[in-house]
């Protein structure tokens, strides 16, 4: 992946790539999110724990700009996400941001080639320099050779692996990971640890993952708890 | 930006979807293309009858029954139409010309025969009979004592050009003969003579004295060509002018006395579309909403990863086109076949008794006539109109269902759909 993020140094610790401040949000009379209080610098690996119903996906869909918090402010790359329309942060999103799911979220009449070069397509771009970067990160995630494969004919790993190549289409400085490992087995769930870690390591990407699962939070540089909408740092 | 291989993936990776979308808008286009040419093609029908000899409409009036069956009579009950009647009518807006006709019974010791007198430099009526001629010649403008007669009668008689017969007491050669099978059976008879000539006999025939007053520039049937779109209005006004007694035809009397499905059809079309187009858009608007929430998912990515909503529109749009497209051009092609096949059908035409009258009293006087017509579809700017504007009506109003369905939705619907 030597193409992605050569202009990317290694962590720093100069600004923060994410800034979130006071953040809240309340739906009716439940508040999943409560004066969340963090930063997370370029090229960090951290994970956000805690039990099912803390408010994780949500905080994270803030973060991510996918809705819009009731009080506070969130800034991605020190762009502040409270000023900008949807559209705008879809743009934010294809310029900064990749995002791995825990359903992998493939399209399902797409080959893996097309599923990895899907956020390129709204992109002004030849197809042929499309087809090539998608087909690069496929290589390097060594699913080469499954490039036409539909995802009904990929494994779970597979998947996965093809959501972490979609993810890093764009070059992104961030990867949000939300429970990437959550629908697989343990084997195939290290694999795509190694994956997500060697990114972090050997390219840079700021990640910030979703889980419950401590094992993961061990692999990361630091943790950030949850628990009834309030976020502790370890 | 619409991506096309995004799009041919769709189309061709959600068979059934695209299948029901496409299915949806080419029965839509199938139906109006179908109604469109069928009601084309009665309207023609319906006309046929009259156009054949030359006429939009033709006017009788009804009078007494003759008193006896001797010498030459009006048709029962056929009453005269005077020349200031007919003057009149030539000068009510709308009207192009007039056509007088004489149309008689000649009952003789010999038997009896249906005579028409007419003018051979009419534009309607039996003078487009030139067409028919088989033998001899046609009447001219300036020929006395000279007649045609219709080729079946005239087999069966005996008779053929040159040779003699009496109408009314006079003598008449035959200088022709005609074929009247191919054209329609209004105004048909077994000899034609000069119009002048047939007012000349029953001004003068005492039968006809007895109960009509029938002047020497009188006629008993009008043969008028009018503007097409007035033929109703005209109808109205000459009724008005004549009288109760008038009896008008128009291609609507046909349509009266067809009183089919066809004529339902016909005049029911505009409501049968737009019923289909109703239907169709109900389910294409409710197919769109569905697929929307089918893809809940797939938009949220979409969103999350960096399509904006424009694009997620144009892409959606795109692909409605595409249905769009495929389903009017195969559409097309239904309603084309279909048409072709309806092409062969034929509708009889009844033709009103007093328009062909033969006296009841003779072998088939009483047998209804009926003129064949075949449904010729003839495709043109009104069809193509509703085929194209209306699948492209249900494709906005899909995209429409669509959008308002995508503009609702969160990105972070992709999340809670876990």
């Amino acid at each position: 992946m030597s193409d992605i993020n050569e202009n990317k140094s290694k962590k720093s610790t100069k600004n923060p790539v994410i800034d979130v401040r006071g953040v809240s949000k309340h739906f009716a009379t439940v508040s999943p999110v409560r004066d969340a209080c963090f930063q997370i610098q370029q090229g960090e690996f951290v994970t956000l724990l805690g039990p099912s119903g803390s408010g994780k996906s949500t905080l994270l869909g803030l973060i991510a700009g996918f809705e819009q918090p009731s009080e506070g402010t969130i800034s991605l790359e020190g762009q502040e996400l409270t000023d900008l329309s949807e559209d705008e942060l879809a743009l934010l999103r294809r310029r900064l941001v990749g995002f791995v799911f825990q359903a992998f979220h493939l399209i399902p009449t797409l080959s893996a080639l097309e599923n990895v070069a899907f956020p390129l397509y709204p992109v002004k771009m030849s197809g042929q320099e499309r087809r090539e970067r998608a087909g690069n990160l496929l290589d390097k995630i060594g699913l080469g050779n499954r490039a036409d494969h539909l995802p009904s004919r990929l494994s779970g790993g597979e998947h996965q692996r093809v959501a972490i190549a979609r993810a890093l289409v764009n070059e992104p400085d961030i990867i949000f990971c939300d429970e990437p490992t959550g629908n697989l087995d343990s084997a195939t769930g290290k694999e795509i640890l190694n994956l997500l870690t060697d990114l972090n390591r050997e390219q840079g990407v700021t990640i910030f993952m979703v889980t419950h699962d401590q094992e993961i939070a061990k692999l990361s540089d630091r943790s950030l708890f949850m628990h009834d909408g309030e976020v502790t740092t370890s | 930006m619409i991506n096309g291989q995004y799009l041919i993936s769709e189309l061709t990776g959600r068979g059934r979807r695209s299948a029901v979308n496409i299915g949806l808008v080419a029965l839509v286009t199938c139906v109006l293309v179908c109604i469109t040419l069928l009601a084309g093609a009665l309207e023609r029908a319906f006309q046929a009858p009259l156009n054949d000899i030359g006429a939009n409409m033709t006017v009788q009036m009804a009078g007494d029954v003759p008193e006896q069956m001797a010498g030459p009579v009006l048709p029962c009950s056929v009453a005269p139409i005077s020349a200031e009647q007919s003057n009149s009518i030539s000068s009510l807006p709308g009207i192009q010309s007039i056509s007088q006709a004489v149309l008689f019974w000649d009952f003789s010791d010999d038997g009896f025969q249906i005579v028409v007198g007419f003018r051979p430099t009419d534009r309607a009526g039996p003078a487009l009979l030139r067409g028919s001629v088989t033998e001899g010649r046609m009447l001219a403008d300036n020929d006395t004592s000279m007649a045609l007669a219709e080729i079946t009668w005239a087999e069966k008689a005996g008779l053929g050009p040159g040779d003699r017969v009496n109408i009314g007491g006079r003598p008449f050669t035959i200088i022709g003969l005609v074929d009247t099978s191919t054209i329609s059976r209004i105004g048909t008879a077994h000899l034609y003579i000069p119009l002048a000539e047939a007012q000349v006999i029953i001004a003068s025939a005492p039968g006809i004295a007895k109960i009509h007053t029938f002047g020497p520039r009188d006629s008993n049937l009008l043969f008028i060509q009018a503007d097409r779109d007035k033929t109703e209005d005209i109808a109205g006004q000459i009724k008005q002018l004549l009288g109760d007694k008038t009896s008008v035809s128009t291609p609507d009397s046909f349509k009266q006395l067809l009183g089919s499905l066809f004529t339902l059809t016909q005049r029911f079309s505009g409501m049968i579309s737009g019923m289909v187009f109703l239907l169709a858009l109900l389910l294409i608007g409710r197919n769109a909403a569905a697929a929307v929430r089918e893809r809940v998912k797939e938009i949220g990515t979409m969103k999350a990863v960096g399509w904006t909503g424009r694009d997620i529109r144009l892409q959606l749009l795109a692909e409605n086109c595409m249905y769009i497209v495929i389903g009017t051009l195969l559409g097309l092609i239904l309603g084309g076949l279909a048409a072709w096949g309806l092409s062969f059908v034929s509708i009889a035409i009844p033709i009103p008794w007093d328009m062909a009258p033969t006296p009841h009293f003779l072998p088939g006087g009483e047998e209804q006539l009926f003129r064949d017509v075949r449904l010729l579809m003839e495709p043109g700017l009104q069809l193509f109109l509703p085929a194209f504007f209306m699948p492209i009506l249900l494709g906005l109003a899909a995209v429409w269902s669509a959008s308002r369905h995508i503009t609702r939705l969160q990105t972070s619907e992709v999340l809670r759909y876990e």
